[in-house]
């Protein structure tokens, strides 16, 4: 049974049944809108069992062979990184998924494959900043702007990957020096999401922030009036094009170890990097496109173009550990 | 209806006995009073043979079956034995009717309801079978739980201090009712009570207990007649008392002699009865004041310093001299 | 439960800060200052409707314990969405904003428990105290509350717990507690052993907590007292201070419901789109009255268990408020591993779906049995040990004591206790977001998809919705209170 189950099948999954089970820890409606596209250009259904990855990893560890999900995804690549280290994840080889993700954006050995990006923005207040003071993210560490910043706590996800992209590129000391840097400028303990720290920039409260971008862009279309004059009063940067590049991250997804249907996982995890579901997903969640060919939603064309981060995916995961213990010496909760 | 027999029982509570080596017997179709103040160990035994506690020594028989004893305690469901609360514990959810067919579990429901009722109509509240409790006075409460005791025909039925918290006619009235129910039932009983008329006017046989002991064990004439120590005079009406020594076969009180079959010189222990004490004008003690008592009197009278009650019908003055005799029933001595 | 979090060793603070001991004192805190602030809100709340007549009592009386139906951290989000956004002139935030958000939204546990405790009085001990020249501001501090303190501690203990137990709102505040830590320490630093060491401290915490609550208790132990009883005289406040009564219930009711409701009225209109909502209120509805049921089961089991005085029934007592204190996850998580490790040694067969449904209700159960045993426990109280020797006297074994005696006698007791538990279960959301069914989405795993994607707007009509399906089982358990006193003999 596990033999079998290692040894992934082809790539249309014909003989399975006619449905694939996720664990997502997407929460979004534009998901559900995809799973019915996805249902009716296959016939395949997909039923959704939403949750925080953690936890869902935690679900289908204890399920063991038993599990009926087909498929993991998660928004973010240091938890799909702790799946697959957990042994959950089973390697996938297909043309598809190889030619439509790029190489930065997927796990080397196949085991998770990314379908859209986000980037991580520093968000400061127009009226106070120029963009030039915070081009790049060793600005926020910046001790002109003591007493100046806001962060979404260290627990959140984002937050460590964030600061594990910098591990890998920088080194841990120069990672722990910037995080002790940022800590020293907070205005105030780490609380609140990521729309809450723009607002605080905003309101005054602060003067830069460090947010996923989409935040920002649906503040903009918001149907509150008092978001939108929100978004209105702040500037948004990729930060480091002069040097490495805007931290991104992917939601990706991966076939689980135990899948009863690996075909039809496989199968709609093509789906997600095909022309029509790259199109479809992008632009209801404002994430970017996985490929490079597909069109940004408008709203996001308008931030302009950006260079990226290039580096190994799975490094997201690897210093996570690191990057949690560094927050936690710095006392950035 | 079955004997009920406690054979050296003890129990203890938190290292201190309630109940030390107590052996008594409750004979079938009589009633048994527990007589004694609070912390005897009265309610104890009672207790003890519901079997809501467990004795830490000795057995209690029932009929010929033991049902507590070393190694063994039937539980009290199966005991088949009644009992009427203090509180008398109705079921408050429950009609008067509902509730003394509680335990007449085992019957058809028409057999059940009709018993029911039968009983609660010997009890004389036929006509509020459909009461709740809550709606019941509390003379009315006590003949529910007697009766609700008593419909599943128990070997014999336990009552914790029954008349307690009635006023003093409801309580005649009750207690007389009770009595005559129980006689009619023939049913053995286990009665408490702290109260020495109750205990004397209701019972067959008298067990007087104090500090866990058992004092004496007798008919109520007996007992009140030829009380087994000082405590028992003491437990059965007021009396007064007299240290002294024992002379001639008498020992000699301010107010006279007392006999006695103590030895020459030995150091004696008078007690006279208030009821038993008789005055008449003269001049051997002295009225200190006088308290109407009913039919009688309580008169104080002293002679040499030393002070006694007495309960006479004769009407006596402050400051008369009287002249003192004592019915020979109601003096006793008791070696001190 | 608790073997299962003490068994992983090795895990230590490697983790660089001090995680533990700031999640202790984060706690210790917050609980304090937030159970202080819900005591003060629902005891003189209680004592005024109980004790007082003032303009509009009687329908403060009910609209009192409304709150209830608000999740934690849907009016952490309503809070912080009100005042976060710029222009409002206080922010609640940190510890004082969780503090606030945290009385003001279970101060009603207090109020139940102490009008409840209010009512029981006879007004023979009140009136006695007035022929004794006290005041009626004495007669409060000096009779009522301590006659009514064992109640009061009670719906405290629950409250305080139910604030260590929180993480949503917890986090929202930025909040270092050890409910924070717990999953600071499994999602940050994925070192779920030192999470559940984390989360054995809070459950040790909560026992020494429960036991000295008992202790205390014990000591005073003063049953109902007479037994006489009367209605309530109620004390006619004089104009001003009467305004002054009815501004203050007025404004618990404003900051712990009308407020945060309005605002999240108003988000849902601004939305429009309510979605295919539906579907997940009927689940929302079918899950919690199922999951109530079953753990109403369990709550009288422990309850007329521990009333029989066997140390197993003790025991499970303070098992019960034990997992009442622990993080809903972190029970959800030990019950999958639990029957994980059953299934896998061959113990119980199965699926996956059916097994994460099982650990589902027993996480329920686990989790909730202690509000369920609160209410069932206060019922029985009512029964004199009498009762129970009455009816073996007259040859009723265990079950039909039970049945016939126990349970009747504490019926209304067991119909509130329903109405808690389904309005717990309503609101819960860590485990089951993690332990439903596929495409079985409930209304607060709807609200909190949105929400935790920060859709505040969208998350806006399901939380209204949990608010609103709380309300119905509340109205009914205030009204249910009121008339157990008036027929109260």
């Amino acid at each position: 049974m596990a033999l079998a189950a290692c040894n992934p099948t082809g790539g249309s999954g014909g003989d399975e049944e006619n449905f694939v089970n996720l664990y997502t820890a997407r929460h979004y409606d534009a998901d559900r809108q995809l799973y019915a596209a996805f249902e009716e250009a296959t016939g395949v259904a997909v039923r959704a069992l939403t949750g925080n990855a953690e936890q869902l990893l935690e679900r289908i560890r204890a399920e063991g062979d038993a599990t009926e999900a087909d498929l993991f995804v998660s928004a973010d690549a240091g938890n799909l990184w702790r799946v697959k280290e957990a042994g959950l994840l089973q390697n996938v080889t297909s043309p598809a998924l190889e030619q439509g993700v790029p190489e930065n954006l997927r796990d080397p050995d196949g085991a998770f494959w990314g379908f859209t990006k986000r980037a991580r923005v520093i968000i400061y207040r127009k009226d106070a900043v120029q963009p030039e003071q915070v081009a790049s993210y060793d600005d926020l560490a910046n001790a002109r702007f003591r007493g100046q910043i806001v962060m979404r706590s260290s627990t959140n996800t984002y937050q460590l990957s964030t600061l594990a992209s910098r591990i890998e590129r920088q080194g841990a000391d120069n990672a722990r020096q910037w995080a002790a840097g940022v800590r020293a400028n907070f205005v105030r303990d780490p609380q609140g999401s990521d729309t809450d720290q723009i607002k605080a920039v905003a309101a005054g409260e602060a003067q830069a922030t460090l947010v996923n971008h989409y935040y920002y862009v649906r503040l903009l279309k918001s149907e509150d009036a008092a978001e939108r004059e929100a978004a209105a009063r702040v500037g948004l940067i990729f930060p480091d094009q002069a040097t490495g590049g805007t931290h991104v991250n992917i939601s990706g997804g991966g076939v689980t170890l135990h899948a009863k249907r690996p075909g039809r996982a496989k199968q709609f995890l093509e789906y997600l990097v095909s022309d029509a579901a790259q199109n479809l997903i992008a632009p209801l969640n404002t994430e970017f496109p996985i490929r490079p060919s597909i069109t940004p939603a408008p709203e996001l064309a308008a931030l302009g173009s950006f260079r990226e981060e290039s580096i190994p995916l799975d490094a997201l995961g690897r210093h996570q550990a690191e990057a949690a213990r560094i927050f936690e010496e710095v006392g950035w909760r | 209806m079955s004997t009920v027999t406690l054979r050296n029982v003890r129990r203890a509570y938190d290292g201190a006995w309630a109940l030390d080596d107590v052996s008594l017997t409750a004979p079938e179709g009589k009633v048994l009073a527990l007589l004694g103040p609070s912390g005897s160990g009265k309610s104890t035994i009672l207790r003890l043979i519901a079997g809501l506690e467990a004795p830490d020594a000795g057995e209690i028989v029932i009929g010929a079956e033991t049902v507590s004893g070393p190694g063994r305690l039937l539980p009290t469901e199966q005991r088949r034995i009644g009992m009427v609360f203090q509180d008398y514990s109705l079921f408050p959810h429950l009609s008067a009717g509902a509730n003394v067919a509680f335990g007449l579990d085992r019957l058809t429901r028409a057999d059940r309801d009709a018993q029911a009722l039968t009983w609660l109509d010997r009890v004389g509240l036929k006509h509020r079978a459909g009461a709740f409790p809550h709606e019941l006075s509390g003379g009315e409460q006590q003949r529910v739980a007697l009766a609700r005791a008593l419909a599943p025909k128990p070997r014999a039925v336990l009552l914790d201090e029954p008349f307690s918290g009635l006023d003093p006619v409801q309580r005649a009235e009750l207690r007389d009712a009770t009595l005559a129910t129980l006689m009619e039932t023939g049913t053995t009983t286990l009665f408490v009570t702290h109260d020495a008329e109750d205990a004397l006017q209701v019972a067959d046989r008298l067990a007087i207990l104090k500090g866990g002991r058992l004092l004496q064990e007798a008919a109520p004439r007996i007992a009140y007649d030829q009380p087994a120590s000082l405590d028992v005079a003491a437990a059965l009406g007021p009396i007064n008392v007299f240290d002294g020594v024992c002379e001639n076969g008498v020992v000699a009180t301010p107010f006279g002699n007392v006999a006695s079959a103590l030895a020459n010189g030995a150091r004696a222990r008078a007690a006279v009865r208030a009821e038993a004490i008789a005055l008449r004008p003269g001049n051997m003690a002295r009225v200190l004041d006088v308290r109407p008592h009913g039919a009688h009197d309580l008169v104080r009278i002293a002679a040499r310093g030393v002070v006694w009650r007495a309960l006479t019908p004769a009407r006596m003055g402050l400051g008369e001299t009287v002249d003192v005799e004592f019915q020979p029933a109601g003096a006793f001595v008791f070696s001190a | 439960m608790i073997g299962f979090a003490l068994s992983p060793g090795g895990a230590d603070a490697s983790f660089g800060g001090n995680l533990l001991r700031d999640g202790a004192i984060g706690t210790a805190l917050v609980v304090l200052i937030g159970g202080a602030g819900a005591v003060l809100f629902g005891a003189s709340a209680a004592w005024l409707v109980s004790l007082c007549r003032f303009p509009g009592r009687g329908i403060f009386e009910w609209l009192l314990v409304v709150p209830l139906a608000a999740p934690s951290y849907v009016l952490a989000y309503a809070y912080t969405g009100m005042t976060w956004a710029g222009g409002s002139a206080i922010e609640v935030r940190g510890l004082w904003g969780a503090a606030f958000v945290y009385a003001i939204g279970l101060y009603p546990y207090v109020y139940l428990a102490a009008r409840a405790a209010f009512a029981s009085q006879s007004a023979c001990a009140l009136e006695a105290a007035r022929t004794l020249g006290a005041t009626p501001v004495h007669v409060f501090w000096r009779v009522a509350l301590p006659l009514a303190r064992p109640g009061i501690a009670a719906g405290a203990a629950l409250t305080m717990m139910e604030i260590a137990a929180d993480y949503g709102a917890a986090y929202h505040f930025g909040l270092t507690t050890l409910s924070t830590a717990v999953f600071r320490a499994w999602y940050a630093h994925g070192a779920l052993d030192a999470a559940l060491q984390i989360a054995a401290v809070l459950l040790a915490a909560a026992i020494v907590f429960l036991l000295a609550e008992r202790w205390a208790r014990g000591r005073a132990a003063f049953a109902g007292g007479s037994t006489r009883w009367r209605a309530l005289p109620r004390y006619q406040l004089a104009p001003l201070p009467g305004f002054l009564a009815a501004l203050f219930c007025g404004a618990l009711v404003v900051f712990g419901a009308i407020l945060p409701l309005t605002w999240l009225g108003r988000l849902a209109l601004l939305h429009g789109d309510l979605g295919d909502i539906a579907q997940p209120f009927a689940n929302s509805i079918i899950l919690s009255s199922t999951g109530a049921l079953i753990t109403l089961a369990l709550a009288v089991a422990i309850a007329v268990s521990a009333r029989r005085a066997s140390g197993a029934g003790k025991a499970s007592v303070l098992a019960a408020a034990m997992g009442y204190a622990a993080p809903g996850a972190v029970i959800a998580i030990g019950a999958l591993a639990l029957f994980g490790a059953a299934r896998s040694a061959g113990w119980i067969g199965g699926l996956s779906a059916g097994l994460a449904l099982t650990a589902l209700f027993w996480t329920y159960a686990a989790r909730f049995a202690a509000a369920g045993v609160q209410p069932i426990d206060a019922g029985l109280a009512r029964l004199s040990k009498g009762l129970d020797a009455s009816a073996r006297t007259l040859g009723a074994g265990p079950w039909r004591r039970m049945f016939s005696v126990d349970l009747p006698i504490a019926a209304p007791s067991l119909g509130a206790a329903a109405l808690i538990l389904f309005v717990e279960i309503l609101k819960e959301l860590p485990a089951t977001l993690l332990l439903r069914p596929f495409d079985f989405d409930t209304l607060a795993v709807r609200a909190y998809s949105y929400a935790s994607d920060e859709r505040l707007l969208q998350a806006a009509a399901p939380s209204l919705l949990i608010f609103i399906a709380g309300l119905a089982p509340i109205l009914i358990l205030t009204h249910g209170i009121g008339r157990a006193r008036a027929g109260q003999r």
